[in-house]
């Protein structure tokens, strides 16, 4: 009796594997892999369709010998094509099923490193955009969301310079540039939401657009004279390389405007984002003749109420090394590092304030103000908050930078001319 | 007794904490977010502690009474012979019925994030099948399997909290108790009932070695399963957001998937895999055993192990027919389960205990 | 319909007799159980019992002061050696000064004549015809109704060598062999103490192995004795040729996968086991000793854990019970991986595994299969190679199975590299019997990750786990000290910690816990020791 009740549990597990037959097994020569992903929402005959352009690579190797090779150990060849691909469809999703109309492999989201919007689709409203990749089951929280000029699809169709994907080259850009100089914000999909779910906080996105390479030993402007007959006009998408230039500000979910590089960091440091970078200083004249690069900053932002009416400031303590200078206008004298520690105020603050304007202006909080008020003062929040975005311009801000030289480098006066 | 197995006392805590971190690190941190906004983890913290500790006092008082039988068992003791089945059966049904909803919530979570395509009756069949062969062989195997899971589970979820630490913006608590205490307690309804599981151990009661460790072993599961479940949601609502934490399904997952450290240590959802897997065998394998057990008791017999079977098969059954879609889930567990949870968990003992305290039924040691 | 009722319904046997015994296996004894007093009678009944037995010598003597009386004088020519018999019997036999003068007897030949120490005299014939089966020498004298067995073992088997399955590197390396008593010897020489009891049976009704269950006495449980006792009386067939087949007889479970008795050929690990209270059974003809009660961190434990410094051994330890994981688990994981959870693997490794697997014509979960099926033929393989097409075999198998099919496409590169990961953590695992389950349990994984993924892995190893933990060996947990948790006892699981901390024996098996003193751990001389009183003495030369 116990012998056939335990036969009947191994047939029984046998038979449910056997029916099983592994549903959701995805082989590797079965998959594409997709490391970018493009938004682009256009209208066609007044009817919307959504175009998704995804880039995939394609490793390729592994099999059979390099043919010719008399050694009996071969290399399996490796290498990595990337193509992208444009799908479109009604909504979102249907596009990704319509991946299918034209691929033979199945669309594989988990490894996606990059997302990138059309600058037009991002100031339609990017909410159906952020919904469908929170809901997708593979697509991590940590990417990155850029804004880009133009389309999104002719964006990933562009070369990359030193990598070899766009996507490992654009996160590269925008961890390095975030880390380095302070010019971008670097934002994963989930502070995307969060800025976007919470109010009294406003959605920024750094925003990149192409370029044509002007240098003419340019691996990248001699593969378009090569595809176009006459290079006459302009290139297509192929024959340019990005960049960054600044920041894409949000009202809700669509764009309202656009931060240059200065502005940019001068919003790194409000928004305590700034890790290091370089400011420009002008001592003693007119033009900036001398660097000094920042090596970390800490802001706190301090809300005030006076009779119901907010008010904010800002203090920002930097530290840095004074590294270049132009006309023997720095010696190591106490008077000339307060000197150079008060230009360096200046400079950081009036590009604190050229953000900060800019954002007033076009009356997105994206500095979070609001939402400070409301971690801070949660009752006079609920009064302001209603039409926080009317009197968000005219909020009071004091910004106050306290910047520290350290070091000057590997020589201390400098090299005057004899 | 029908189970000859005996369990110690370092054990049974182990196998009560199981049973509500199981499935607590997944979907607690929503709930508690949806109705108590930043405030989630407080709510974990007091209320839940609070009520469970009711619980704990009443069941291991009335269990105390008859040390060697199960709930089941002394029920028509205590109020009388039909009453004491009618009780009894009930009891043995809400236990089927909650575990019907835990096996559903086992094989949903594989399938909407790994196994997509394959069918959810495969998962739970697989699920319950383990959980079936550790209720047949006793509470004491399942104890001993836990003893070892049990601490690399712990291990699993206290790294991965601190790998996410990082992340955590302490401005998402702020401001505190904004809308005052209310919505903490609305927010610990939920968890409440789900740290009041541990009303089982009327059921495991009888296994106990280390009779006089009781209540070490019960008040220490509440306060080890408050820490870490407070860790959990404390955590999830600091990286996230209390508004992202409310609109997400499967928190600790989302979590995990979020932590990178140093751009070498990314995509540690392998272990909430391998946590939630573990833990829900166990759980589901204690609750099969206790089912089985009080049918058995219930219906007299002297052999609980082929009762396990069809108990499986009975929540397999019930889960996906009433609690086959998300929305049922959700319902189920925002709306009925608190008043359910509690009158099972807390009312009925507490009625039983006052009813064999007046009428002076069971063994009554002071010491 | 007809045709599969043979199959499925049993054919009436006939009623088996009670006593397997009387089915005729085993040895033929005569049918009247004693000897008879005349010498020709005797004889008779011998040449009828070992009819056709060509290499029986059957010696007439005359034996006695005056050669009066006629002995037999019974044997096989091929155990017993000739110079043994001449110098050690024959030669005092046959010398009449040798007995005194008086009248010729059993007993006079048993205490006064014959110089060895291992006669009994026998009144019976099945134990006469035993012991002239079990390299005896029979003498049986005219006029007596009982004989005289001289035992005289001849050294038919190998000299003390290496072990074949589990070497050690910084360990003792002679090994058991086939003949029980030079293994007695090993431990006794190990363990020389009047505490270590040695209980001797008889197994198998044709082959007669001598079984023996070793322990020390007051270290072991009372019951484990007798348990073991009861056990191998219960087993009644006609040979035991090996351990192994007793083993599957002493076990607690008797389908389960995981018998809870270990296999050693090492005395040292047999010596400590037996120090450990357990207890150990030999079997003649067999290198192998079964150890019981054991538990899975006793099979994890290797001879060279104590022969090394703790530290390493430690870190040696845990890489091994890492080992015990990869040999069960890899093949299962990668397949898993790569077939279902692709966003799991870094995305720089998964390009470089999509790399090569592309061409590949079979799913990965067929790979595996294959190659974890070719590498356990090759291994079998292994064992029945000739010595001298040994490096011939290994080179092509390296070649044929890894490089050849790589570069034809068959099989991935990245397969081969875990293939070959698993099969060296699997020979780190220090006992045998283990490493075969492990290799086992590898397929069962497999197949659950080719099917369901991680989800299925993690079922089956909750589904191992739950399994485990049910295994009683002799009534001890099969997975203590880990569950039920037994933090005294961990000091020696997962990592050695020095030797003077290990104050008890293990908490469930030994009977007396307390194994040393506690104040052992060195430290240098305190300050005011002796040494310093010697400054003053000047320094010589």
């Amino acid at each position: 009796m116990k012998r056939d009740r335990g036969l009947a549990l191994v047939i029984l597990c046998v038979l449910l594997l056997s029916v099983s037959g592994c549903w959701s097994r995805r082989e590797t020569q079965q998959m594409n892999l997709s490391t970018a992903l493009g938004f682009d929402r256009v209208m066609i005959n007044d009817k919307e369709q959504w175009h998704l352009s995804v880039l995939s690579s394609k490793p390729q190797g592994g099999g059979g010998t390099s043919g010719g090779s008399s050694s009996v150990i071969s290399e399996p060849k490796k290498g990595l094509t990337v193509q992208v691909t444009t799908v479109s469809g009604e909504t979102l999703w249907d596009a990704t099923r319509n991946w299918n109309l034209r691929a033979s492999r199945r669309l594989f989201l988990g490894q996606v490193l990059l997302v990138v919007i059309g600058e037009d689709t991002a100031r339609a409203g990017i909410q159906q955009i952020l919904d469908y990749l929170l809901r997708h089951q593979d697509i991590r929280g940590r990417i990155w969301v850029i804004v880009c000029q133009g389309s999104a699809s002719d964006f990933l169709n562009a070369q990359p310079e030193f990598e070899p994907t766009i996507s490992q080259e654009i996160e590269g850009i925008i961890r390095d540039t975030w880390y380095r100089s302070g010019k971008v914000i670097g934002i994963d999909l989930f502070k995307t939401t969060y800025a976007l779910l919470t109010p009294g906080k406003e959605i920024v996105l750094p925003y990149m657009q192409l370029f044509v390479p002007p240098e003419p030993s340019s691996p990248i402007s001699s593969n378009a004279g090569g595809t176009n007959g006459s290079n006459t006009g302009d290139t297509g998408p192929q024959g340019k390389s990005f960049t960054i230039s600044g920041s894409a500000i949000f009202r809700g979910d669509r764009m309202v405007g656009h931060l240059n590089d200065e502005e940019t960091q001068g919003l790194s440091f409000l928004s305590n984002n700034f890790h290091s970078g370089t400011i420009p200083l002008s001592m003693q004249s007119v033009q900036k003749n001398a660097s000094l690069r920042i090596g970390g900053s800490k802001t706190k932002v301090m809300v005030g109420f006076d009779q119901g009416t907010p008010s904010i400031s800002v203090t920002i303590k930097a530290q840095g090394d004074f590294l270049e200078e132009d006309d023997s206008v720095f010696h190591v004298t106490t008077q000339d590092f307060k000197a150079a520690e008060m230009a360096a105020n200046r400079e950081i603050e009036s590009r604190c304030r050229k953000a900060l304007t800019k954002s007033q202006t076009l009356n997105a909080d994206i500095l979070g103000f609001g939402d400070k008020i409301h971690r801070s003062y949660p009752q006079e929040w609920t009064g302001l908050k209603d039409h926080w975005n009317d009197a968000y311009p005219d909020l009071q801000v004091s910004i106050k930078a306290d910047c520290k030289i350290k070091q000057t480098g590997v020589i201390s006066d400098p090299i005057t001319i004899k | 007794m029908l189970d000859k197995g005996r369990i110690s006392s370092l054990q049974l805590l182990f196998l009560l904490s199981m049973t509500e971190l199981a499935t607590a690190f997944l979907y607690v941190p929503t709930i508690t977010a949806k109705a108590a906004g930043p405030d989630g983890w407080i709510s974990l913290l007091v209320p839940v502690t609070v009520y469970a500790s009711l619980v704990v006092l009443v069941c291991v008082s009335l269990a105390r009474r008859y040390p060697f039988q199960v709930f089941t068992e002394y029920l028509p003791d205590v109020v009388g012979t039909i009453p004491g089945k009618l009780i009894a059966g009930i009891s043995t049904l809400v236990l089927i019925h909650i575990t019907s909803v835990m096996v559903v919530e086992g094989a949903q979570f594989i399938q909407t994030n790994f196994l997509t395509e394959t069918p959810v009756l495969v998962l739970q069949s697989v699920l319950a099948l383990v959980a079936v062969y550790g209720a047949s062989m006793g509470i004491e195997v399942i104890a001993r399997h836990n003893e070892m899971v049990f601490p690399i589970f712990l291990l699993s979820l206290t790294t991965l909290i601190l790998l996410v630490c990082k992340d955590i913006n302490l401005n998402n608590f702020r401001p505190m108790l904004e809308n005052g205490v209310v919505p903490v307690l609305k927010g610990a309804m939920t968890p409440a009932v789900w740290r009041g599981e541990l009303y089982i151990i009327l059921w495991l009661y009888p296994y106990l070695n280390q009779k006089k460790e009781d209540y070490q072993a019960a008040f220490g599961m509440v306060l080890l399963a408050g820490i870490v479940s407070t860790l959990v949601v404390a955590t999830t609502i600091g990286v996230f957001g209390d508004l992202y934490t409310a609109r997400l399904v499967y928190a600790a997952n989302t979590l995990a998937r979020y932590i990178s450290v140093a751009g070498i240590l990314e995509r540690l959802e392998l272990f909430i895999v391998i946590m939630w897997v573990a833990g829900l065998i166990v759980k589901l394998g204690i609750f099969f055993h206790t089912a089985s057990i009080a049918a058995a008791t219930t219906l007299n017999l002297k052999n609980y192990r082929i009762l396990v079977g069809p108990v499986a098969l009975t929540t397999i059954i019930i889960g996906n027919i009433f609690y086959g879609s998300y929305v049922q889930v959700v319902e189920f567990l925002s709306k009925v389960w608190p008043y359910y949870g509690g009158i099972i968990q807390l009312a009925i003992p507490g009625l039983v205990l006052l009813i064999a305290v007046l009428r002076k039924k069971g063994i009554n040691n002071e010491a | 319909m007809n045709i599969f009722r043979r199959f499925f319904n049993k054919k009436p046997q006939p009623r088996q007799p009670d006593s397997f015994l009387d089915t005729g296996n085993g040895t033929s004894y005569p049918d009247s159980p004693s000897l008879s007093r005349n010498l020709i009678r005797n004889r008779e009944t011998i040449r009828v019992v070992f009819e056709n037995c060509d290499d029986l010598i059957i010696h007439e003597v005359s034996l006695g002061p005056n050669h009066a009386t006629p002995a037999l004088i019974i044997y096989f020519s091929s155990i017993i050696k000739s110079e043994v018999l001449q110098t050690g019997l024959m030669s005092v036999l046959l010398n009449p000064q040798n007995y005194g003068g008086s009248n010729i007897s059993l007993d006079l030949l048993k205490n006064r004549v014959i110089p060895t120490g291992q006669v009994s005299e026998e009144r019976n014939w099945p134990a006469i015809i035993d012991g002239i089966c079990r390299a005896s020498v029979a003498l049986i004298i005219d006029g007596e109704d009982g004989a005289l067995l001289i035992n005289m073992p001849g050294e038919n088997h190998r000299a003390i060598s290496q072990p074949i399955t589990q070497s050690a590197a910084a360990g003792p390396a002679d090994a058991f062999n086939e003949d029980i008593n030079t293994n007695l010897a090993l431990l006794r020489k190990r363990l020389p103490t009047s505490n270590l009891a040695v209980e001797k049976f008889m197994i198998g009704s044709v082959t007669k192995t001598e079984v023996d269950i070793v322990y020390l006495r007051d270290l072991i449980h009372k019951e484990l004795a007798g348990e073991i006792k009861t056990r191998l009386d219960r087993i009644q067939t006609d040979g035991i040729l090996s351990a192994g087949q007793i083993e599957e007889q002493l076990q607690d479970s008797p389908y389960s996968l995981f018998s809870g008795i270990d296999s050693s050929e090492r005395p040292d690990k047999v010596a400590s086991a037996l120090l450990e209270g357990s207890a150990a059974v030999m079997t003649d003809g067999t290198p192998f000793v079964l150890l019981m009660p054991t538990t899975m961190a006793n099979q994890m434990t290797a001879s060279d854990d104590y022969a090394l410094r703790y530290w390493y051994a430690s870190f040696i330890r845990i890489i091994r019970w890492s080992a015990l994981f990869i040999a069960a688990l890899a093949p299962a994981i990668y397949v898993a991986l790569i077939s279902y959870h692709q966003e799991l693997i870094p995305p720089s490794l998964l390009v470089t595994v999509v790399a090569n697997r592309e061409g590949v014509p079979f799913p990965a979960f067929v790979e595996a299969f294959f190659m974890e099926l070719s590498f356990e033929t090759l291994r079998e393989a292994g064992i029945r190679l000739p010595k001298t097409f040994g490096q011939t075999i290994s080179i092509v198998g390296t070649i044929v199975v890894g490089q050849a099919a790589v570069s034809a496409g068959i099989v991935s590169s990245g397969m081969v590299v875990i293939v070959a990961l698993t099969a060296i953590a699997s020979y780190s695992i220090p006992s045998f019997t283990l490493s075969n389950n492990v290799r086992l349990l590898r397929f069962f994984f497999m197949i659950l990750g080719g099917f369901l993924g991680l989800f299925g892995i993690m079922a089956g190893v909750s589904l191992l786990s739950l399994h485990l933990c049910s295994v009683r060996s002799f009534g001890i947990p099969y997975m203590s000290p880990l569950a039920p948790l037994s933090l005294g006892d961990l000091k020696d699981t997962l990592i050695r910690v020095p030797n003077w901390m290990m104050n008890d024996r293990p908490r469930l098996t030994a009977y007396q816990t307390r194994r040393q003193s506690p104040n052992m751990k060195p430290h240098p001389p305190a300050p005011d020791d002796a040494s310093s009183k010697r400054k003053d003495k000047p320094d010589a030369g």
